[in-house]
């Protein structure tokens, strides 16, 4: 309970699993390799993503960077804590976001135990518009999937953990989260965090909110994807 | 119509589909003429873009959901082809543990067609191993091997083992296993760029087949009914861009630069592979 497993995922002939603190079946690791993955346009940018895994019967919280440095054009890095159930539910997961590392100069070895638990935990405030919004969208009796617009995604990492934190213990395993460059129509995620929209309008399910316009009165308009 | 993309990562998947459209779009697709693109083509309006300047494209991610959705004129007939880019490595991962990916499980009945993408220089390795790159042009592993190896299953053997050529005969095993009729099958050796640079006079895509991936070859051969197929040298970058694109390339558009040899070794243009498939299906 006092350590939380961990996954690092890069390339090496494929992107693939290089290091872990613990087993994963085939099944498992084919179940992860989606959320841990991504295409970046911006050398400098990251995803953090989070999401409830059956087959671990647990929750992934995870960040993935461009890796410029590798072999393969559009390699990336992707390092994730593997919480369980009952971690999920009885830990301040706003700690967590210091500990997840890019990986530097092949040392690999740190990511082969499981990482004690972080004492005490910082956070960072998103923007005041953006984290009306988000709060908008994680409480929003509609769980129908939401995009939530805006041009630096990064600066929602800390509200998005600190809401899966305050939510209810029964609904953190289905609240999940992506930020990243462009959203995906159809995704996964319940939340996903962007500067745009890939695809055609119209073509996903997900409602936009543009927090980026104007101070509302109210909730933040929202339309169809 | 739908044509599955097979391959494994880094085999030139994107590259095809990316150097098919600026073929489409630039009118270097002889008598296939592109009507309208029908799904968003912004991937391949960027590798386009990649390619002018002379860069690999990137690797297509595991959850990406691009893919080459156009209307084709034929003379008077219009078909829709629809070719979704999925990454190498869930094909990969599917040989490694033998558990079907469930999206391309459902596609293999559904397909009309298949192209199914090798490597050249991986499967006969056609240079020092030191200067031998990917055909992105990046080197084909990591100078620096991983100081540590994750929790894997404690197999002296496994399918990840396997050469190349006998994971795709694998690949096509169990993709008959779920299909009663036959499926079409374009054979895409990529990065023929380097083929023809190294060897004189270069083979046809067919020969060198038959001398470099036998297990493929004969076993194609004896499926011939259920498998027919035809093989295709491709290189859709032209050259190798981290060796430097000869002189004479070094001005061309990249739809110029990328070229296809067909089955006996004729010069011929990026559709045809797709030409064959139609051909194939009808």
């Amino acid at each position: 309970m006092d350590a939380v497993d961990q996954l690092l995922f890069g390339y090496r002939d494929g992107h693939q699993l290089i290091a872990a603190s613990r087993p994963l079946s085939s099944r498992q690791q084919r179940d992860v390799l989606p959320h841990l993955d991504a295409s970046f346009d911006q050398a400098d940018a990251q995803q953090l993503v989070g999401i409830g895994i059956p087959s671990l019967d647990g929750y992934l919280l995870g960040r993935i960077w461009p890796a410029p440095e590798r072999p393969r054009a559009g390699a990336v890095w992707a390092h994730a804590l593997l919480l369980s159930a009952e971690q999920l539910v009885s830990i301040r997961l706003a700690g967590l976001l210091g500990s997840l590392r890019r990986p530097l100069d092949e040392q690999f070895d740190h990511y082969n135990s499981a990482l004690p638990l972080p004492q005490g935990f910082e956070y960072t405030a998103a923007p005041p518009l953006l984290e009306r919004a988000l709060a908008w969208a994680v409480r929003s009796a509609d769980i129908s999937p939401q995009i939530v617009l805006w041009d630096n995604p990064d600066e929602a990492e800390g509200t998005l953990v600190a809401l899966l934190d305050a939510s209810p213990s029964a609904d953190r395993l289905t609240l999940s989260f992506r930020t990243r460059e462009r959203a995906r129509p159809n995704s996964p995620y319940r939340i996903q965090v962007a500067a745009a929209v890939a695809g055609p309008p119209g073509e996903g399910r997900e409602f936009v909110i543009d927090p980026r316009d104007p101070p509302h009165e109210s909730r933040p308009q929202t339309s169809a994807a | 119509m739908r044509f599955m993309l097979l391959g494994e990562q880094a085999t030139g998947k994107s590259s095809l589909l990316v150097a098919l459209y600026g073929a489409l779009v630039n009118r270097r697709a002889g008598d296939l003429r592109i009507v309208r693109t029908v799904d968003d083509v912004e991937f391949l309006s960027r590798g386009l873009l990649a390619f002018g300047r002379q860069e690999s494209l990137r690797r297509t991610e595991v959850d990406s959901n691009a893919a080459l959705l156009v209307e084709l004129a034929r003379g008077e007939q219009i078909v829709t082809v629809d070719i979704p880019d999925r990454s190498g490595e869930l094909l990969k991962h599917m040989l490694d543990t033998r558990v079907w990916d469930p999206d391309l499980l459902a596609q293999i009945s559904l397909a009309s067609g298949a192209l199914l993408f090798l490597r050249a220089d991986e499967l006969a390795p056609l240079e020092d191993e030191e200067t031998q790159a990917e055909p992105n042009g990046h080197m084909p592993t990591d100078e620096t091997q991983p100081t540590s190896q994750p929790h894997v299953a404690e197999e002296e053997w496994s399918p990840a083992l396997m050469p190349a050529d006998a994971r795709a005969v694998d690949l096509l095993q169990s993709m008959l296993g779920q299909r009663s009729h036959p499926l079409p099958l374009a054979i895409i050796i990529s990065a023929w760029d380097r083929v023809k640079a190294l060897i004189s006079p270069p083979p046809s895509p067919s020969e060198w087949m038959a001398e470099n991936v036998t297990l493929l070859d004969q076993y194609l051969t004896s499926n011939g009914e259920r498998l027919p197929h035809a093989v295709f040298g491709v290189s859709a970058q032209g050259g190798d861009f981290s060796a430097g694109l000869p002189g004479d390339m070094l001005g061309e558009d990249p739809w110029d630069r990328s070229f296809v040899v067909g089955p006996h070794g004729e010069r011929d243009t990026l559709a045809s592979p797709i030409l064959w498939l139609l051909d194939a299906t009808t």
